[in-house]
């Protein structure tokens, strides 16, 4: 056998291991996004009742808090690299300075928090919490707040927008769960 | 090889890369922008139909092409300048075929998500899986350059070989 076919069987017997090994990862990854996806008890934000307080016209607000539960489930084959909850809370209200007394929304808090890896088949439950120091438009909250129409009930509802990103299969496959307009609670 | 049996050959893996690059993924997207209320949730998720039809469109139109040129490159015969030089063409169009999934947005599905009454979407990024694979084809094309300039420059000891197995098969006949 000549030189240059020992050579060349040899570069294609490791692109082969290479395919191969790369095709069972992305079917692997796939088919773990998959089984983590389809049941909405794997990733579970929020997992049970949200703690709060968000008075914002007390005069007090380093009281003002936010503790959401969350549950994610890594029912995959790859761990889950890079997982980060980011969480967006809302204030709206009915404005008397608009028509008909229109609702306004404003941005009252928000925050990205990342989590350590989970690895395959473990779960990680905890608390997202959010403290004052996140409440970064709490100032225009409250200039807009005087403008509340109280005759309405609720006066406030709160809500959030919540976004959830990870890396899977060694890092090659990444997703982004948004949920937009999740009510927290009310003021009446 | 006889010509018959180059002919079929190249038919064999003609179907066989019809099934690869068309039938397979065209399925798998199917599937996808199909998938609806998962079962036994409150989840249902969506995909995009302008999304789907430009995906299905650059699958159709790099598919074809492969499946065209896997024709010619394998019902050329083993070891010529002919094979060497569809290998080479047919493994630059993978190269495309591959991107064209980065381009199409087939690398980053999104999915309207309705949970309940609530609205969401989830958002699906393979791109550095596409990266990785066009590295495994760039390691391909030097291997097949490296086959093309091998071809050319020992075609004679090829030929002579060929010829020689033809004699033997000749004579065993």
């Amino acid at each position: 056998m000549r030189p240059s076919r020992i050579f060349r069987t040899i570069v294609r017997l490791f692109l082969l291991v290479l395919t191969l090994s790369m095709s069972v990862v992305s079917f692997l990854g796939g088919y773990s996004a998959i089984l983590i996806l389809s049941d909405s008890d794997n990733i579970s934000i929020p997992d049970g009742d949200i703690n709060y307080y968000l008075n914002v016209t007390d005069p007090d607000t380093s009281k003002l808090f936010l503790d959401l539960p969350y549950k994610v489930r890594n029912a995959g084959y790859f761990d889950l690299d890079d997982l980060s909850i980011e969480v967006k809370v809302y204030y709206t209200f009915h404005d008397t300075n608009k028509t008909n007394n229109a609702t306004t929304t404003l941005l009252l808090a928000e925050k990205k928090q990342t989590f350590d890896t989970i690895k395959a088949g473990e779960t990680d439950k905890g608390n997202f919490s959010m403290k004052y120091e996140d409440f970064t438009n709490l100032e225009e909250v409250q200039n807009r707040s005087v403008y509340m129409d109280t005759t309405k009930s609720p006066m406030v509802i709160y809500t959030a927008d919540i976004i959830i990103s990870a890396k899977y299969s060694l890092r090659l496959l990444s997703f982004t769960v948004t949920l937009k307009n999740i009510t927290i609670g009310e003021e009446t | 090889m006889g010509a018959k049996k180059n002919m079929v050959r190249g038919f064999i893996f003609t179907i066989i890369y019809i099934l690869m690059t068309l039938v397979i993924p065209f399925m798998t997207f199917t599937w996808i922008k199909n998938l609806g209320q998962i079962q036994g949730s409150e989840i249902a998720i969506a995909m995009d139909e302008s999304r789907y039809n430009t995906i299905i469109f650059w699958i159709s139109a790099f598919g074809l092409i492969i499946s065209g040129t896997a024709f010619f490159a394998y019902s050329a015969p083993s070891q010529s300048i002919r094979r060497g030089i569809f290998a080479l063409i047919q493994i630059i169009l993978n190269c495309l075929y591959i991107w064209s999934y980065k381009f199409s947005g087939a690398t980053e599905i999104e999915f309207i998500l309705i949970v309940g009454n609530e609205q969401g979407s989830i958002a699906l990024n393979f791109a550095d899986m596409v990266m990785m694979y066009l590295g495994i084809y760039f390691l391909t094309i030097i291997l097949k350059t490296y086959d093309l300039i091998d071809f050319t420059v020992n075609r004679k000891k090829i030929r002579a070989k060929r010829r020689g197995e033809i004699e033997i098969d000749n004579a065993r006949k």
